[in-house]
C-alpha cells in the first residue's frame, strides 16, 4: 500500500566534494540516514583579465538530497552544517523545502522516514527568507544565464545535468535531433532578490521562446547559503556577499536591495507600478518529484506521462546509505536512483498522484516515492494564449 | 504485467509534414556539421597556406582534396553522432550491467576478449609498416623481421597487451587502485627496459616500433567504447575513496603502455632465439638486396634548352629569354689600368626553368587509383572496425547478461550512423587529407634540401640554410600536430566524456587545446629526432621523467584525464600527415631510414600539458581554500 504523509520536507545541500563526503558520513553516523547525491559544478567569474581567455575550470560540487519528516529537518540541517562548516565563507548551502504531500510506495526504503526524534531538539536558527530558482536550459545558453543571474545579484549558479522526456518521445525518429541532456541551474536567493534574479535569468535564456527552457522557483522553509560567485584579487578585503550582508546588518533590513522600489540612477521603475516582465508566468503550478530505482525509472516515467504529465526531466543519483563496511567484499555495488521532476498544474499533479497510487501495484512499481512542492513562479513557452496543459 | 499494460505512452506523436521535418532536421544537421568544420578548418587552412605562401608550391589535385575534406566533415558528423547515440550508450549499458549480473571471472574474460577484439578491429600494423617502409634489412635486421616475418606475432602481442590492459583497468575500478600506482611503476619499468635495449644496437632499432605500438593501438572506435564501458562499471561499483580511480578513465592509458611491454618482450625473445633476419636461425625468405634507396639519387638543377626562336629574338633585339644565367669560362685575365680585363672568354647563356606561380597544380584529380577501390576499402575498414565489436557486445548483453536495451535508446540508429560516418571518414581521408598532407609533408624538406616536390617534375632548391630549414620544418611540425589533433574524433569523444563526467566543470575545449599543444610539442620533437638523427631513448627519457614527477604531484582526476589523452591523440588524421612528413624529412637526412618514434613522442606531450593544467588547478583550489574563512555575518551565526 502507498503511504501518504503531509509533514515531510526535502532537504538539499550543495557542498564541495570533500565536505560532501564528510556530511554523508555524519548523516549516516548521527541520524542513520541515507542520502541521494549527484555531481554538480559551481560557477565562478574570474576577475583577472587574462583568465577570460582561458576556459574556466569550475569548482566541483556535490548535491545531497534527502526527504525527512518536517520535525527532523532541524536535526538534519544542524548535522550537515556542522560537518561541512557551512557557517564559513563560500563553503556551500543547505535548505529545506516543505512538501504539500508525499507518497511512498510500499517497498520504498531509500530514505528512512521513521526516525526516532533525536534527543537534543534544540532548533537551528537559520534565515527563513530564502527561495530557490531552478532553470532548465540547453548547454549553449547556460553561460549567458549564469552571468545574468550573477549580475542580478545572485551567487554563481550551481549546475547539474538532467535528461528530458516528453517532447522527445513525441517526435518519433526525429528524437535523435534533440540533445537529451540539459543543464539545470540552481540559484538560492533571498526573497527580496528572487523576482529580479528570476526575471533576469528568464530574459537571458529567452525561456518564453519554444524549446528554450523552463524555469520555476520553489519556496524554502529555512536555509543558509554561502556560495561565492567570483574569484577576486587577493587584496580585496571582503567579498561582495560580505559587503551586502554587512549593509543588511547595519540597516537592519534588506529592503534597500529591492531596486524595483527605488533606483538612484533613474533607470528603475517608480514604486507601485507593475513589473513589466516579458516572461509569461503560470499560476497554481506545483513541482511533482519522484524517486525510484534506475531500472524502474522508464516504467515510472511512462506511467506519469500517460497520466498527463506534460514533460519530465530526470537525473540519476547515487544512493549512499550507511552500509557496514565489509572488508572482505571486493567492491561495494552502488544503488542508483532516478530523480524525476515535472512542473504542472496542481490539478494535473493530483491526478497523476492518484493514478500512481492506483496503478503502481499492477506495474510492480513499489519502490518509489513522490512528493509535491508548490511552485510559486513558473516561466516557459506557452503556445498562443492557451495553456497547453489545459487539455 | 500484460502486454497492453507495457504499451508505451499514449502521448500522441506529432504529425509532422515534410516542411516541419526539415525545420527540425536542419538546425540539427547544421549544428553538427559546423561542429566538425570548426574542428578541421585549422589544419586544412594551415596546410594550404603553408604550401602556397611559405613553400610557394601549387596544390596538386585541388578538386579531389576539396571534395575529400567535405566528405571528411560529413563523415565525422555522422560518426560523432553515432558515438553519442550508439556506441557510448551500448558500452555504458554493458559496463553497468556486468558487475551486477556476473561473477568476476566472467567479467575478466569479457574484458580480455574486448581488448583483443579491439586491436584486431583497428589494426595498427598498416600504419607501422608504412612508418618502416624504407627499412633496409641489413641496417636494422630485427626490426625488419618483426615487421615482415613476424608481423602476425606482432599484432597478436599487441592484442594480448591490450587485453591484459583492459583486464587490469577493470580490476582497478573494482579495487579502486589509483592510476598513479599502476602507471608510475609501469613507465619506470618501461624506461628501464628501454635503457637496457638502447645499449644493444640490434634491439635499439626496435625501441621506436615498440613505443609507437603503444600510441597507435587505440583508435576512434575503441576509445569511446572502452571509456563508456569504464564509466558504466564505475557508475555501479562505488569505492569509498572517490578520488582514487573511480571515474571510468585509465583503461586507455594501460592499453597504450602494455603493448609497448609486449612488443619489447617479443623483440627480446627473438633476439635471444636468434631467428631474425641475418642470423643462423632465420627461416624467412632471404630478400634480394633492397633496391637502391631513392634518397641517394642526386639531382641537378633542371635546365631548359633555349629554342631557336629565342636565339633569333636575342640576335635581333638583344633580349635574353626569361630566367637566363651567365657562366663564363676560359679567357686570359690581365691587369689593365688598375682593372682586371678578361679577354675572349666563352660565355654560356643558359635558361633556368622558371615555374610559374599558381595556386593549384595542373592535375585536379588523381586518376591513378579508381574510386571504386577506395570506396570498397573505406567500407571494409569501417565494417571491420565497428560491426564485429558491436555484435560481440550485443551478444554478450543478450546471451550472457540476458538484458535488452532500453528501446528509448537509439543504439541501432547510432551504430548505423557510426558505420556510415566511419566509411565516409575513411574515404575522405584517403582522397582529401592524405594527398594534401602527403604532398605538404614531403615538400617540407625543401626548406633545407633539394628535392622534387610532390606532384611536380622539377627540382626546387633549399629555401633556407641547413639549420634554418630544419628549424622551420620543426616549427611546421608543431602546428601540424596541433591542428591535426584538434580534428581527431577519439579526442573529441574523450573531451565530451570528460565534460559530461565533470558536469561541465572541465571544458572539452580546455582539454582539447592543452592536448593539442602537447601533441604539437611532441611531434616537433619527433621531427627534430629525425632531422638530426637523435637517439630516441634520450628524447623519451627527459619528458617521461618529468611526467613521472608531475604525476606524483597532480590530483587524481587529472592524472586520469591526462594519461588517457595520451592514448587517444594519434588517430586516423594525425598519423598519415605526420608519417608523410617524418618519412619526407628522414629521406633527406643521411642515416635515417624509418619514421618511428614520432608517434611515441607525440603521446608524451599531452600528458605533460594536461598534468600542468592539473597542477595549476590544484594550486588555484588551494589558494581558494586558504582564503580568509570569515563568518558571514552575525545575523546568520548559528546556535550550535
Amino acid at each position: 500500500m502507498t503511504r501518504v504523509t503531509h509533514a515531510s520536507s526535502v532537504v538539499t545541500a550543495i557542498l564541495p566534494r570533500d565536505s560532501a563526503a564528510d556530511a554523508t558520513e555524519a548523516l549516516r553516523d548521527k541520524l542513520d540516514a541515507g542520502v541521494l547525491s549527484w555531481d554538480a559544478r559551481g560557477t565562478l567569474l574570474q576577475d583577472q583579465w587574462w583568465k577570460r581567455w582561458v576556459p574556466p575550470i569550475s569548482p566541483a560540487k556535490t548535491m545531497l538530497q534527502l526527504l525527512a519528516p518536517s520535525s527532523e529537518v532541524d536535526a538534519v540541517e544542524r548535522t550537515v552544517i556542522q560537518a561541512a562548516n557551512l557557517d564559513k565563507q563560500s563553503t556551500g548551502a543547505i535548505y529545506s523545502t516543505p512538501c504539500m504531500q508525499a507518497f511512498f510506495g510500499s517497498d520504498f526504503k531509500a530514505w528512512q522516514v521513521d526516525w526516532l526524534t533525536s534527543d537534543d531538539s534544540e532548533p537551528v536558527r537559520l534565515p527563513e527568507n530564502l527561495s530557490a530558482i531552478h532553470c532548465i536550459i540547453g548547454h549553449q545558453d547556460s553561460e549567458r544565464v549564469c552571468k545574468a543571474a550573477i549580475n542580478a545579484g545572485a551567487h554563481g549558479p550551481i549546475i547539474y545535468y538532467s535528461e528530458g522526456r516528453g517532447l522527445r518521445d513525441r517526435l518519433g525518429w526525429l528524437r535523435i535531433t534533440k540533445e537529451h541532456e540539459k543543464e539545470v541551474l540552481t540559484v538560492i536567493a533571498e526573497e527580496e532578490d528572487t523576482d529580479g534574479i528570476f526575471d533576469a535569468m528568464a530574459d537571458a535564456g529567452s525561456v518564453h521562446l519554444p524549446g528554450r527552457g523552463f524555469m520555476y522557483s520553489l519556496p524554502i522553509a529555512k536555509g543558509i547559503f554561502n556560495l561565492r560567485s567570483r574569484t577576486s584579487h587577493h587584496h580585496h578585503a571582503a567579498s561582495m556577499q560580505q559587503v551586502i550582508s554587512a549593509i543588511d546588518h547595519l540597516a537592519g533590513h534588506s529592503h534597500w536591495r529591492d531596486s524595483s522600489v527605488f533606483d538612484a540612477v533613474g533607470n528603475g521603475r517608480a514604486a507601485g507600478l507593475p513589473n513589466l516582465s516579458p516572461v509569461v508566468t503560470l499560476n497554481n503550478q506545483v513541482c511533482l518529484s519522484a524517486i525510484c530505482h534506475r531500472e524502474d525509472a522508464s516504467a515510472l516515467m511512462d506511467l506519469m506521462l500517460e497520466a498527463g504529465a506534460p514533460g519530465l526531466n530526470f537525473n540519476y543519483a547515487r544512493y549512499s546509505k550507511g552500509q557496514d563496511k565489509d572488508p572482505t567484499a571486493l567492491a561495494h555495488l552502488a544503488e542508483e536512483y532516478a530523480s524525476l521532476r515535472c512542473i504542472t498544474h496542481s490539478d494535473t499533479a493530483q491526478e497523476i498522484c492518484r493514478l500512481l497510487e492506483r496503478a503502481s501495484q499492477q506495474r510492480h512499481l513499489t519502490d518509489f516515492c513522490a512528493y509535491l512542492v508548490r511552485a510559486p513562479r513558473v516561466a516557459t513557452y506557452v503556445p498562443g494564449k492557451r495553456d497547453y496543459r489545459a487539455a | 504485467m500484460s502486454d497492453a499494460d507495457s504499451k508505451t505512452l499514449e502521448n500522441p506523436r506529432f504529425k509532422l509534414g515534410w516542411q516541419d521535418t526539415l525545420r527540425v532536421l536542419w538546425p540539427y544537421v547544421k549544428r553538427n556539421f559546423m561542429n566538425q568544420v570548426s574542428g578541421i578548418w585549422f589544419i586544412v587552412a594551415y596546410l594550404i597556406v603553408f604550401q602556397l605562401l611559405v613553400l610557394q608550391l601549387p596544390i596538386s589535385y585541388a578538386l579531389m582534396i576539396g571534395v575529400g575534406i567535405l566528405v571528411v566533415a560529413t563523415g565525422l558528423m555522422f560518426f560523432m553522432e553515432g558515438l553519442r547515440l550508439g556506441l557510448m550508450p551500448l558500452g555504458e549499458e554493458i559496463g553497468s550491467v556486468l558487475p551486477r549480473h556476473s561473477r568476476m571471472p566472467v567479467i575478466l574474460v569479457f574484458a580480455f576478449l574486448l581488448g583483443v577484439g579491439a586491436t584486431f578491429a583497428e589494426p595498427a600494423i598498416a600504419v607501422l609498416k608504412s612508418a618502416g617502409a624504407g627499412i633496409a634489412p641489413d641496417a636494422a635486421p630485427l626490426l625488419y623481421s618483426l615487421l615482415n616475418d613476424f608481423s602476425g606475432q606482432l599484432v597478436a602481442c599487441v592484442g594480448v597487451g591490450v587485453g591484459f590492459a583492459v583486464v587490469l583497468g577493470v580490476l582497478r575500478f573494482f579495487f579502486a587502485w589509483p592510476l598513479k600506482v599502476l602507471a608510475i611503476p609501469a613507465v619506470a619499468a618501461l624506461l628501464g627496459l628501454s635503457f637496457f635495449y638502447s645499449t644493444i644496437p640490434v634491439l635499439n632499432d626496435v625501441l621506436g616500433l615498440a613505443w609507437d605500438c603503444g600510441a597507435v593501438t587505440t583508435g576512434p572506435v575503441t576509445v569511446p567504447l572502452v571509456l563508456a564501458l569504464g564509466i558504466g562499471v564505475c557508475r555501479v561499483v562505488s569505492s569509498n575513496d572517490a578520488d582514487a580511480g573511480n571515474s571510468g578513465f585509465g583503461i586507455v592509458t594501460l592499453a597504450s603502455l602494455f603493448p609497448i611491454v609486449a612488443v619489447l618482450l617479443l623483440a627480446g625473445y627473438h633476439y635471444i632465439a636468434q631467428d631474425y633476419y641475418g642470423t643462423e636461425g632465420y627461416r624467412g625468405a632471404e630478400v634480394a638486396a633492397v633496391t637502391e634507396s631513392e634518397t641517394t639519387t642526386t639531382f641537378e638543377k633542371s635546365l631548359v634548352p633555349i629554342s631557336q626562336a629565342e636565339l633569333e629574338t636575342y640576335l635581333r633585339d638583344g633580349e635574353l629569354p626569361e630566367g637566363y644565367q651567365f657562366t663564363f669560362d676560359g679567357g686570359s685575365a690581365e691587369l689593365v689600368d688598375g682593372r682586371i680585363l678578361v679577354s675572349s672568354p666563352t660565355v654560356v647563356i643558359e635558361k633556368q626553368y622558371l615555374r610559374p606561380f599558381s595556386l593549384v597544380g595542373e592535375e585536379h584529380w588523381d586518376d591513378s587509383v579508381p574510386m571504386m577501390a577506395r570506396w570498397k576499402s573505406a567500407l571494409l575498414d569501417a565494417l571491420r572496425a565497428i560491426i564485429p565489436l558491436c555484435n560481440f557486445l550485443d551478444l554478450v548483453l543478450r546471451m550472457v547478461l540476458k538484458q535488452n536495451l532500453d528501446p528509448q535508446n537509439d543504439v541501432g540508429v547510432g551504430i548505423t550512423f557510426a558505420f556510415i560516418g566511419m566509411a565516409l571518414f575513411g574515404l575522405g581521408i584517403a582522397i582529401g587529407l592524405t594527398p594534401l598532407g602527403a604532398q605538404l609533408g614531403s615538400n617540407v624538406p625543401i626548406a633545407f634540401a633539394e628535392i622534387v616536390p610532390w606532384g611536380l617534375d622539377n627540382i626546387e632548391g633549399p629555401l633556407f640554410t641547413d639549420h634554418g630549414g630544419k628549424i622551420m620544418a620543426i616549427g611546421f611540425a608543431f602546428f601540424l600536430g596541433y591542428g591535426a589533433t584538434l580534428a581527431e574524433p577519439a579526442l573529441n569523444a574523450l573531451g565530451e566524456t570528460v565534460e559530461r563526467l565533470t558536469v561541465g566543470a572541465f571544458r572539452k575545449k580546455l582539454l582539447m587545446q592543452s592536448v593539442a599543444l602537447g601533441v604539437g610539442m611532441g611531434i616537433a620533437a619527433g621531427i627534430m629526432k629525425i632531422a638530426y638523427n637523435l637517439p630516441l631513448f634520450w628524447l623519451l627519457l627527459p619528458p617521461y621523467l618529468l611526467v613521472l614527477v608531475l604525476t606524483v604531484k597532480a590530483p587524481h582526476d587529472f592524472v586520469n584525464f591526462s594519461w588517457d589523452s595520451a592514448g587517444v591523440t594519434t588517430g586516423p588524421i594525425t598519423v598519415p600527415l605526420v608519417l608523410a612528413m617524418g618519412l619526407g624529412v628522414g629521406a633527406n637526412v643521411p642515416g635515417v631510414s624509418d619514421g618511428f618514434g614520432i608517434l611515441a613522442l607525440a603521446s608524451v606531450g599531452p600528458i605533460l600539458t594536461v598534468l600542468t593544467v592539473g597542477l595549476y588547478t590544484q594550486r588555484q583550489r588551494r589558494l581558494e581554500a586558504e582564503a580568509p574563512q570569515a563568518t558571514l555575518s552575525p545575523l546568520e551565526e548559528l546556535a550550535s
